[in-house]
C-alpha cells in the first residue's frame, strides 16, 4: 500500500478521536482524496455490517481484503447542515442502483459529519483515457449513462458530471457515480408553461421554458425589429428600458440587476444553458457534461476546455460550434449574443462539426508524432480521415497478418471499429447539442445503436433494485 | 339663464367670433375633415373610440340637450358633426335654443360625468400653457394638474400634436393676432380645446373632483417624481430618438463579446472588449482560441513553449510510452472483441494477442528511432511488423513474469504509472488531477489547478471560485468603484502568485520549464484583461490563484463559513470561535441529519438480521 506520510497519519488520528464511535467501527487507513467541500479517507469496516447490507455495491476484485474497505467522506464543517442533509438524503434516495455510490452509514459529532460509502478500486481517468479502445469507451459511457438514467429518473440533477466524479475501472468495466454535493432536484417546470410578458422580470423565468419554443427568433424583442415598434412598446415590461438601444453597447452605469441562476458545476463541463444563466436548467445539463467527457476520449485530450471563467467557456464553445449556432442558442434563452473581431472565432466554427474538430486535434498529434506506435488513437484518426475524404466507410485494407490472427479476424475487427466510431460520433452529437430541448436524455442515448451489444447484459438490475428499496423502507 | 352663468359658452363663442368669417369657415372645414378622420379611426379602432364624438353622439341619440354648462362644448361639436352648419350664428343659435330649453337632470349629469371621465381616462393629454405664466398661479396650476391626473388624464410637459386640451392663464381676445408660433394659435389650428383656469376648475368641480381635498394631500408622491427624474437621467427624455447615440452608453469599438438580455430587463451577462494592442501577440490572446497542441493537452492551451519535437522530449516520451505500453495493450485485449471486458482467465490472457490495425503514421517510437540515427529506411519497411513483433514479445514477457508471482490482473493493473512519477500512493496525496500524468513536464499541472467545482452558490459572476466555494453571492449590481477595487485585489493576488514561475521561465528555455510559462500565461490572462477594457459585469476579472503549493495552503485555510455567515482567514481559528462552537453544539441544527442517520442504522440492522 505504500507509506502513509506522517501528516496524514496525524490527521487521521485527530479525526478518529474527534468523532466518538468512529474508532470502534472503522479503521482509517489512508487519505485518498481532497475535494472542495470534503476529504475522503480509505478505511476498513471493522464490524462488517456495512459491507454485509450493501454487498451488492462492492466491486469484486477477487481480493477478499479489499471487500472490507469503505470510503469515509469527511464533510468540512463550514458547510451548512442543510447542504449536508441535501447531499446525504439524495444519496440515500439513490441507493437503489449499483452505479451510484450508496450512503451506507453516517456519523455526526457536533458539526462534523462523516458519510460512509463503499470503497471502489478505480483507475484515474488520466491514466486510461488515451489508451481506451472504442469498445472500452462504449462501456464507460454505458455505465455512466445508466447511472444518470437512474439519477434522472428520480428527478435529480447531478450538476457536476466529470471524470473525477465517476469512478471507473476499465478492467471490471464498472463505474460508479459519486459526489452529490452539488446535486439538486429538478424544478417542476410544467407548472407555468404560459409566458406572460411580466414574467420576464422574474428570475425563475427563461424564454426557453414551456412550449418548446425552440424557434426563439419568433419572439419579438425590443430593439431587434424596428418595424414593429408599436407592438414592442406595449409589450415592454418597463417602458423606460426600451428607450435606449442597448444592442450595440452597454450603459456605463449599469442599474439593472444581474440575473442569477444556479451555476454550480465545474468549468469546462458546464452546458451552454448554465453559462447563459438559464433558470430552467434540467437533467440535460448532465448529458452535456457526458458529451464533454466523450469528446475527451475521442480527441484524446484532457481537459478538453480550459475555461478560466464563463466568458472563456462561451468563447471556447464558439471556437468549436461557431458564433452562428451560439447566437441561436442564446436567443433560446432570451439573450442576444454578439462576437466580433476575434480571430480564431468564426461564424460557422468547424464546418464538419465535432468530427472535424476531433480530426484536427488528432492530426496535430499525429503530425508531431506524439502518439506511441501502439496508440489506439490511430483507429479514430483513420476513421475520421476516411470519413472526411468521402471514401467508403469501410475500405478494404490490406491487413498485415500478425500473431495467430487471420486476415478474417482483422477484417472483422476493423469493421467493428469502424461502425463503433460511426455510432459513437452520433452519440457525441446528441450529447453536445446546444439546445437542451433537442439534446437527448440518458435513456434515449442508451437506446442508440452504439450500445446495442450491451443492452442485454444489464436489464435485470432494475428489478433487484426495487426489492432493495422496499427492504430499506421497511 | 344669465349669460354670466354661461360664460363658457361665451368664451367658446368668442373663440370663434374672434376670427373672420372666412377663417371660421376654413376652420370648420378643417374640423370636419379632422372629425371625419377621427371617426374613421374610431371605426377602425373598434372599442377604442375617440370618445368626444362618442359622447356627443350618444347624447344626440337622446335628442335632447339640457346641458347648461359644459354641455355647450359638446353642443358645438355635435352641431358641426351632425348639421354641417358652419356659421357662427347657427352654432350660437342652436346653443341658445337648447340651453334655454331645459334643466340638467341628475341623470344627464351622471351621463355627462361618465362620458367625460372616460374621455379623461383614455384620450386626454393636457398641456399647461407656460407663456406669460406668473408664479403666483403656480399653486393653482399644481392643483389643477393633480385634479386632472386624479381623473387619469395625462399631463404633458411638452406641447405636441397629440394634446387635446390646452389650459392657459392668458386671456386672449383675438387669437388671430397671435403669432403663428404661439402655442395657443397652434392649438387653435389643431382644434384643441383651450380652457382658462376658471373653466378648468369648473370642469373639475362638475366632475366631482374636490380640489380642496387635493390641496390637502401631499404634492405628487416624491418617489414618482424622483423616479421620473431618475429615469430621465438614465434614459434621457422620453421624446428622444432611441436609435441615436448616447453619451452614457459605451458603444463597442474594438473586438468584443457581448451577451445581453434581449428584453433588457437584466444586466448583460457578458461584456468584454479588447483594444487592438492587446490582440497584437497571437500567442497571448486574452481570449481562448484553438491552438491544437499535442500530447493530450487542452486544445485551448496548446503546447505553449513545450517543444514536443525537441530531442529531450522525444527521448522522454519514448521512455514513457514504453512503460505504458503493457497497460495500453492490456486495454486493447480487454475490449477488442466486446464492449464487455472479458474476464480472461490467466491462461487466456497469456495467449491473447492484441489486434492492431497497421498504419503508417508517425509516432513516438519512430521519432525516437530517427533521433537515435537508427537506419530508418529499413525500419520503415518492416516497422509495423517489427513493432508488432516486439509488442508480442513484450506482452509475453510481462504475462509470464506476472504469472510467476500472482494473478496478472492485479499487478498489471495496479500502476500504469508513468516514468519517474511518484508512485500512485504519492500521487493521491496531491490533487490527483493536478499531478495526473502530465507526464513529461511533470513539474506543473497542465492547467493552473485541479478543475474544482465552482461552488454551490447561486453565483452571478462567471468567475471560478475562490476560497472554499461556499462564499455568498456578490452584490447583484456592483458599483463601478467596487469593481475596480475588486479587480485590484485580484491583480495583487495574481502578481503574488505568478511572479515567481513567470520569472523562472524567462531565464531558461529548457523544455521542462516550458510548462511554467504556459501556465503563467494562462494565469496572466485575467490580469491583463482586468487592467483594460474587459469589464464584464458577469465576469469581473477573477480567477483562481495558481496552484503553487503556497497558494494551495492559503486556499485551504481561508474561506467562508456558511453556518456563521462569515469569511475567515484561518479555518482552525474560526472553528474554535465561540460563535461557531455554539452552532456546532446545538443539536437542533442537525435534526434532519440525525434522523437520516437513524434510518440508515435501522435499515442496516434489518438487513443484517438475515
Amino acid at each position: 500500500m505504500g507509506e502513509v506520510p506522517p501528516e496524514v497519519v496525524e490527521e487521521m488520528q485527530e479525526l478518529a478521536t474527534a468523532v466518538p464511535g468512529l474508532k470502534t467501527r472503522y479503521k482509517l487507513l489512508d487519505k485518498i482524496g481532497e475535494g472542495t467541500f470534503s476529504s475522503v479517507y480509505k478505511a476498513e469496516d471493522l464490524t462488517g455490517s456495512v459491507i454485509k447490507s450493501f454487498s451488492r455495491h462492492f466491486w469484486d476484485s477477487g481480493n477478499r481484503q479489499e471487500r472490507r474497505y469503505v470510503a469515509l467522506k469527511r464533510i468540512y464543517v463550514t458547510s451548512s447542515p442543510n447542504r449536508i442533509y441535501n447531499e446525504l438524503n439524495l444519496l440515500y434516495m439513490l441507493c437503489g442502483s449499483t452505479r451510484v455510490a450508496p450512503l451506507c452509514d453516517a456519523l455526526r459529532h457536533h458539526d462534523q459529519v462523516i458519510a460512509v460509502l463503499p470503497w471502489y478500486r478505480h483507475e484515474e481517468f488520466r491514466n486510461f483515457y488515451r489508451d481506451l479502445p472504442i469498445k472500452g469507451i462504449k462501456k464507460y459511457l454505458s455505465e455512466l449513462l445508466q447511472a444518470l438514467s437512474f439519477v434522472h429518473s428520480k428527478g435529480i440533477i447531478h450538476r457536476d458530471i466529470k471524470p473525477t466524479n465517476f469512478l471507473y475501472n476499465p478492467q471490471f468495466g464498472r463505474g460508479v457515480l459519486v459526489d452529490f454535493g452539488l446535486a439538486e432536484m429538478e424544478s417542476d417546470s410544467k407548472s407555468e408553461t404560459r409566458h406572460g410578458k411580466e414574467m420576464r422580470t422574474s428570475e425563475n423565468y427563461c424564454p426557453c421554458k414551456g412550449e418548446q419554443s425552440s424557434q426563439g427568433q419568433t419572439q419579438v424583442y425590443p430593439g431587434n425589429h424596428p418595424h414593429h415598434k408599436g407592438k414592442q412598446t406595449s409589450a415592454m415590461p418597463s417602458a423606460a428600458h426600451s428607450i435606449v438601444d442597448l444592442t450595440k453597447g452597454y450603459p456605463k452605469h449599469e442599474t439593472r440587476r444581474n440575473k442569477r441562476a444556479n451555476r454550480a458545476g465545474t468549468r469546462g463541463f458546464r452546458a451552454p444553458e448554465v453559462l447563459m444563466k438559464c433558470s430552467n436548467q434540467s437533467t440535460k445539463i448532465d448529458i452535456w457534461s457526458v458529451g464533454v467527457i466523450l469528446l475527451s476520449f475521442l480527441a484524446r485530450r484532457f481537459p478538453m476546455f480550459q475555461s478560466l471563467d464563463d466568458t472563456d467557456s462561451l468563447l471556447e464553445l464558439c471556437c468549436v460550434f461557431g458564433t452562428k449556432k451560439m447566437r441561436k442558442c442564446a436567443s433560446l434563452h432570451g439573450l442576444g449574443f454578439d462576437v466580433s473581431g476575434l480571430e480564431g472565432i468564426s461564424e460557422d466554427g468547424y464546418k464538419g462539426g465535432l468530427a472535424e474538430f476531433i480530426q484536427q486535434l488528432l492530426h496535430g498529434e499525429v503530425e508531431a508524432g506524439t502518439f506511441p506506435s501502439y496508440s489506439i488513437a490511430f483507429e479514430t484518426y483513420e476513421f475520421l480521415v476516411n470519413r472526411s475524404t468521402g471514401e467508403s466507410i469501410a475500405p478494404s485494407v490490406e491487413f498485415q497478418v500478425a500473431y495467430n490472427y487471420s486476415q478474417h479476424d482483422l477484417k472483422k475487427y476493423h469493421d467493428e471499429v469502424w461502425s463503433d466510431h460511426y455510432w459513437c460520433l452520433e452519440v457525441l452529437d446528441q450529447c453536445l447539442t446546444l439546445d437542451p430541448h433537442k439534446r437527448s436524455t440518458a435513456d434515449e442515448l442508451l437506446s442508440s445503436t452504439f450500445f446495442n451489444e450491451l443492452v442485454d447484459s444489464d436489464c435485470t438490475e432494475e428489478n433487484d433494485d426495487e426489492d432493495d428499496v422496499l427492504i430499506i423502507e421497511n | 339663464m344669465s349669460t354670466l352663468k354661461r360664460s363658457p359658452l361665451k368664451q367658446t363663442d368668442s373663440n370663434i367670433r374672434a376670427g373672420t368669417q372666412a377663417a371660421v369657415k376654413r376652420r370648420s372645414v378643417e374640423k370636419l375633415e379632422i372629425q371625419h378622420r377621427k371617426r374613421v379611426r374610431t371605426v377602425e379602432g373598434g372599442g377604442r373610440s375617440r370618445t368626444i364624438e362618442g359622447a356627443v353622439q350618444h347624447q344626440h341619440r337622446k335628442a335632447e340637450f339640457k346641458k347648461v354648462d359644459e354641455g355647450n362644448d359638446e353642443g358645438e361639436e355635435r352641431q358641426n358633426v351632425n348639421d354641417n352648419k358652419t356659421s357662427n350664428n347657427n352654432i350660437t343659435g342652436a346653443k341658445s335654443a337648447k340651453t334655454g330649453g331645459g334643466k340638467v337632470t341628475p341623470q344627464d349629469l351622471l351621463e355627462w360625468q361618465t362620458n367625460w371621465r372616460r374621455i379623461m381616462r383614455r384620450d386626454t393629454k393636457i398641456y399647461f400653457d407656460t407663456t406669460e405664466a406668473s408664479h403666483k398661479n403656480d399653486k393653482k396650476r399644481d392643483l389643477l394638474k393633480r385634479g386632472f391626473m386624479s381623473l387619469g388624464a395625462r399631463i404633458t410637459p411638452f406641447f405636441d400634436t397629440d394634446v387635446t386640451i390646452v389650459v392657459t392663464q392668458r386671456v386672449i381676445r383675438e387669437y388671430s393676432r397671435l403669432p403663428e408660433t404661439d402655442v395657443l394659435a397652434r392649438a387653435m389650428i389643431r382644434e384643441m380645446k383651450i380652457w382658462d383656469y376658471e373653466k378648468a376648475s369648473r370642469f373639475l368641480n362638475n366632475l366631482d373632483v374636490d380640489l380642496e381635498a387635493q390641496e390637502c394631500k401631499n404634492p405628487l408622491p416624491p418617489s414618482t417624481l424622483s423616479n421620473l427624474l431618475h429615469n430621465e437621467k438614465l434614459y434621457g427624455p422620453t421624446d428622444r430618438d432611441p436609435r441615436a447615440k448616447r453619451e452614457d452608453v459605451h458603444y463597442f469599438k474594438y473586438p468584443h463579446v457581448y451577451l445581453y438580455d434581449l428584453w433588457q430587463v437584466w444586466a448583460p451577462v457578458v461584456i468584454a472588449e479588447w483594444r487592438p494592442q492587446e490582440l497584437n501577440n497571437p500567442d497571448r490572446l486574452p481570449y481562448p482560441r484553438v491552438k491544437p497542441g499535442t500530447f493530450g493537452r487542452c486544445p485551448f492551451v496548446g503546447d505553449g513553449h513545450c517543444d514536443e519535437l525537441s530531442a529531450k522530449r522525444i527521448m522522454k516520451r519514448y521512455k514513457r510510452d514504453n512503460q505504458n505500453e503493457k497497460y495500453a495493450l492490456q486495454l486493447r485485449i480487454l475490449y477488442q472483441k466486446s464492449a464487455e471486458p472479458l474476464s480472461y482467465t490467466f491462461d487466456e490472457f497469456k495467449t491473447t494477442k492484441p489486434l492492431i490495425l497497421s498504419h503508417n503514421y508517425p509516432n513516438s517510437h519512430e521519432c525516437h528511432d530517427k533521433l537515435m540515427g537508427v537506419n530508418t529506411q529499413s525500419s520503415e519497411e518492416t516497422r509495423s511488423n517489427q513493432s508488432v513483433e516486439s509488442i508480442n514479445s513484450r506482452v509475453d514477457a510481462d504475462t509470464t513474469t506476472a504469472n510467476a508471482i500472482k494473478p496478472p490482473v492485479k499487478t498489471v493493473w495496479k500502476t500504469p504509472a508513468v516514468a519517474n512519477l511518484p508512485p500512485m500512493m504519492m500521487l493521491s496525496r496531491q490533487d490527483t488531477e493536478d499531478m495526473g500524468a502530465d507526464d513529461l513536464c511533470r513539474k506543473k499541472p497542465r492547467i493552473p489547478q485541479e478543475i474544482k467545482a465552482s461552488g454551490v452558490v447561486q453565483s452571478n459572476d462567471g468567475s471560478a471560485v475562490q476560497g472554499n466555494g461556499l462564499g455568498p453571492t456578490r452584490a447583484s449590481v456592483m458599483n463601478k468603484n467596487m469593481r475596480t477595487l475588486n479587480r485590484l485585489v485580484v491583480d495583487k493576488k495574481f502578481h503574488g502568485a505568478t511572479v515567481s514561475p513567470a520569472n523562472a521561465s524567462i531565464g531558461s528555455t529548457k523544455p521542462d520549464e516550458g510548462e511554467h510559462s504556459v501556465k503563467s500565461d494562462a494565469a496572466k490572462r485575467p490580469t491583463t484583461s482586468a487592467a483594460t477594457v474587459k469589464t464584464s459585469t458577469g465576469t469581473t476579472a477573477t480567477a483562481v490563484p495558481t496552484a503553487t503549493p503556497a497558494a494551495h495552503h492559503v486556499k485551504m485555510t481561508s474561506g467562508y463559513c456558511e453556518n456563521c455567515r462569515v469569511k475567515y482567514e484561518c479555518l482552525d481559528e474560526h472553528i474554535g470561535s465561540e460563535k461557531h462552537q455554539e452552532f456546532a453544539h446545538d443539536d437542533l441544527n442537525f435534526e434532519p441529519i440525525d434522523a437520516l442517520i437513524e434510518r440508515l442504522a435501522a435499515s442496516r440492522a434489518f438487513t443484517n438480521r438475515f
